[in-house]
């Protein structure tokens, strides 16, 4: 991992070809860090894990640094098994400290999820929950409401859930950090946005730094998307598996 | 060429008198003549620069003036007199480095840097002070109780008011010569204007 500011004087010297930062730096830094965080959006090799315990209302809540969600599920024999997504999962509602309190129902419609066809008179489940749907999952199923800031959870029995997610960049140590193979995009990111509405820089100028910066930023995506030969072997082999002769 | 302000206007009052000898010209004159010329060429030199891509003083105009006192205004508002003028080059790279005799300088930023960019993941310039001019002071940023030091160093462009006359100074021998044949030309110009005429009929 690299420094920002490391990269914002190597800007000056390979770009700029200048031996002193000027007063220019500060603006170079705001650019660095809006193309850090553009780059973050598409580069999904970037991710965060998090392992979050389940609260006692069946809810999860979101870290402050959440943006989008990669794969959100329970560790069971040190693998991760994927919950299911079940849009259908109601909001809960809050109590008056703005607290999650319970699930929004109301007892006299029809609620999807809830049709209650699955008990006999005697309370046992006979196995039939209808209107569920296809597509469910023996782990779980989860909603996010991200404006509120949480994940319901439905039919999880684990008290902790692995959330593998985007986060907004944020700092270590007052310094933002770069992946290595992020840096020659981000520089090129500072020219273009640097140039973008100058008057003295012709259009063929902005176009080039506008094209070099989308060939950095493929770069950057392919090398942080790619796989090993062993990987691929691997991903090969588990799709051919011959079958045994006998 | 290693001289003194002293002996370049001598050199200039020794040319004048040379060419008008009746000629009375204060070297005080000469020197502030000097000052004015040479941040005219160190100016012009950067812009003529920037045909080469370069876009950079020549080193030896630039000085070190150490031990200057940092003096807080505010809370959180720290400052330092500065000890001479500057000129006012582009980007304010009149000033190369100010900070501690340890570690990296601080970054200069721009006049009004604390208002626009406050809140801004920019705005702690990654852990670093900043630095702008303002008036006679040369204002600090992210500088606060726990990382103030008790003096700075700076390093600017030709800072005649920190500089005695007879300071050694280093003034590229391509430069001098342009800077004695400028103010010579200046000079002599200004003193080849009669100055006793009276538009009388009577001839002086």
């Amino acid at each position: 991992m690299r420094k920002l500011e490391e990269i914002i004087r190597e800007f000056y010297i390979e770009d700029l070809h200048l031996s002193q930062t000027d007063e220019r730096y500060p603006v170079f830094l705001q650019i660095a860090i809006t193309g850090l965080k553009e780059l973050n959006y598409d580069l999904k090799s970037i991710v965060t894990e998090v392992t979050l315990t389940v609260n006692d209302n069946d809810t999860v809540d979101l870290p402050n640094n959440y943006i989008d969600y990669m794969m959100i599920g329970v560790v069971s024999g040190g693998t991760i098994s994927s919950l299911g997504l079940n849009t259908q999962i109601a909001n809960k509602a809050k109590d008056n400290c703005g607290n999650i309190s319970g699930v929004i129902s109301d007892p006299t419609s029809a609620d999807v999820g809830s049709f209650s066809s699955s008990y006999s008179d005697d309370g046992q489940d006979t196995g039939g929950d209808f209107g569920i749907g296809g597509g469910g999952n023996s782990n779980g199923t989860y909603n996010i409401f991200k404006q509120e800031g949480y994940i319901a959870l439905q039919n999880c029995s684990a008290d902790k859930i692995v959330l593998r997610y985007l986060s907004t960049i944020e700092q270590v140590d007052g310094n933002f950090l770069v992946e290595e193979f992020l840096v020659d995009a981000i520089k090129s990111f500072i020219w273009h946005r640097y140039i973008r509405r100058m008057r003295s820089y012709g259009g063929g100028d902005k176009q080039m730094a506008e094209i070099e910066f989308n060939r950095k930023k493929k770069m950057a995506v392919k090398r942080g998307s790619r796989f090993s030969i062993t990987e691929f072997m691997n991903a090969y082999r588990s799709g051919y598996r011959s079958s045994p002769n006998i | 060429m290693l001289t003194t302000q002293s002996k370049i206007a001598e050199q200039i009052s020794l040319r004048i008198r040379q060419q008008t000898s009746d000629a009375a010209v204060d070297e005080r004159e000469l020197m502030l003549s000097v000052h004015q010329k040479l941040g005219i060429i160190v100016r012009n030199r950067l812009y003529e620069s920037k045909g080469i891509e370069s876009q950079e003083v020549d080193g030896s105009f630039y000085y070190p003036i150490e031990g200057i006192p940092v003096l807080k205004k505010s809370k959180n508002k720290y400052y330092i007199k500065m000890p001479s003028t500057s000129m006012s080059l582009p980007f304010g790279v009149d000033i190369k480095r100010v900070g501690t005799d340890e570690g990296m300088g601080f970054i200069p930023v721009p006049n009004g840097f604390s208002d626009l960019y406050a809140g801004l993941d920019s705005a702690s310039l990654e852990g670093q002070i900043g630095y702008y001019k303002s008036g006679v002071n040369l204002m600090f940023s992210n500088m606060n109780s726990t990382n103030n030091p008790t003096t700075v160093n700076i390093e600017m462009v030709l800072p005649f008011g920190a500089l005695d006359e007879d300071d050694e100074i280093s003034i590229p021998t391509d430069v001098l010569a342009e800077i004695v044949e400028l103010v010579f030309t200046d000079f002599v110009r200004t003193l080849q204007i009669p100055v006793d005429e009276v538009n009388n009929g009577i001839d002086n």
